[in-house]
């Protein structure tokens, strides 16, 4: 069902109007605009990164308590369900809502440090966007430094806080960053993972193999993720500067299994090419062998997956093309066979006796 | 001065337009709040939960 045509103006949900509170935020990415850069920090605190979403939220500590369908009757199910479990009372004073708006007492013109340590996280995050403009962090840095790096280790601060925090450290003390970058990847929180993932692109470093392993295994089950694909394809890109041979059987399972036309399969290709190459011995043997059994099969071409899309054969030739790249980065460009004009059942069949051949040597060799 | 008015109508109608596109559509029906702390507050004195809709702008 159409979600703003048809599900949200849908006049069986009048009957909740005053039962729950509505918000609706847009992301514009208009550069510079002060609404766009809220909507940005409200994405940041339910790690949102993909659009659209639908859930409800407890406002007292932002707890998502369920992610509401697009179907009118399970949307509708999934309200009478929370509001069935959600306190009658009054949640909080007017005292303590006056706390949480401590923003409104201080501007712009406060110190640096003093908005830094304002008790309202969004002061905290809207000083450090500003620190992170490309003019202002400069001689200030030094000074706020530690109480940047408290922001981003504090379990307990907010969320929001932290993103900002880790954006910061990327650019002014990417050694913090970096030794800690183990341990916070477990944060379930999409946009915290995707900037420490990409300190991790920028800093590759062997010993994050295990975690980013265990992301490609279990994003979306027991690594909870809102957006799992993307999750396992910036940790693959990861994997892909840094990993090693406890990788291969993870990334071999996705490039033989994945979808072509998900962009993960051709970069777990990419990632075993490159893997391969920094691999010696009996590694770089398996490593071929894996990438020669990952090529996809012709019979995908005749799929009804194929009738769906018309442009899935030019996808697979594209797959075979970038896997054997791959394995011309550990062979040697000379011992590859030509990339046929199309792939079916016969030239399959030829480039994968040349490869396996090819194989069979270097593995006789000593 | 009708012709002035009617240069205006069209007019009116593209500011109009223009205020409403990126994103500042709202779906109709709900009372929509459009800023985060402000459901939150109302949410909080009202004792509700806060159904969140996200998109963005195509």
């Amino acid at each position: 069902m159409p979600i703003e045509e048809q599900l949200l103006p849908h006049k069986k949900l009048a009957n909740y109007y005053k039962k729950v509170t509505w918000l609706y935020v847009c992301r514009t990415f208009k550069k510079g605009s002060a609404k766009d850069a809220e909507a940005l920090r409200t994405h940041d605190r339910f790690g949102i990164s993909s659009w659209p979403q639908m859930f409800l939220f407890d406002p007292a500590d932002d707890r998502v308590l369920q992610e509401a369908p697009r179907n009118l009757d399970a949307f509708i199910a999934t309200f009478d369900r929370v509001l069935g479990a959600f306190p009658k009372k009054e949640r909080a004073s007017a005292k303590v809502i006056e706390q949480r708006d401590s923003h409104q007492r201080g501007g712009q013109e406060r110190s640096i440090e003093e908005r830094l340590s304002d008790q309202d996280p969004r002061v905290r995050s809207i000083a450090l966007e500003d620190l992170l403009q490309p003019s202002k962090a400069g001689s200030i840095f030094p000074k706020v430094q530690s109480t940047i790096e408290n922001m981003f280790l504090n379990a307990k601060e907010d969320i929001v806080v932290r993103i900002r925090a880790l954006r910061l450290l990327r650019k002014k003390a990417a050694l913090v960053v970096s030794k800690n970058a183990n341990k916070l990847l477990t944060i379930a929180n999409d946009p915290w993972r995707y900037e420490l993932l990409a300190h991790i692109k920028e800093h590759p470093d062997r010993k994050l193999s295990p975690i980013l392993v265990r992301i490609l295994q279990a994003a979306g089950k027991e690594i909870a993720s809102r957006n799992p694909n993307v999750l396992r394809i910036r940790a693959s890109e990861c994997l892909r500067k840094s990993g090693d041979i406890a990788a291969i059987q993870t990334l071999s399972d996705l490039a033989r299994t994945g979808n072509p036309l998900n962009v993960l399969t051709r970069y777990s290709i990419k990632a075993m090419g490159e893997i391969g190459r920094r691999a010696t011995g009996k590694d770089r043997i398996l490593i071929i062998a894996e990438l020669i059994a990952a090529m996809p099969p012709a019979a995908l071409q005749q799929s009804a997956t194929a009738k769906r899309h018309p442009r899935l054969g030019r996808i697979i030739h594209a797959l075979v093309r970038e896997n054997l790249a791959a394995i011309g980065l550990l062979i040697g460009t000379d011992k590859l066979p030509d990339l046929p004009a199309t792939w079916d059942a016969a030239s399959r069949e030829t480039v994968l006796t040349s490869l396996k051949a090819t194989l069979s040597a270097l593995a006789r060799q000593p | 001065m009708p012709g002035f008015h009617h240069r205006l109508i069209p007019l009116t109608g593209l500011l109009l337009t223009a205020s409403l596109t990126a994103g500042e559509k709202l779906p109709k029906g709900p009372p929509w709040h459009v800023e985060y702390r402000a459901a939150k507050r109302e949410a909080l004195r009202n004792g509700r939960p806060v159904f969140v809709y996200f998109t963005k702008t195509v």
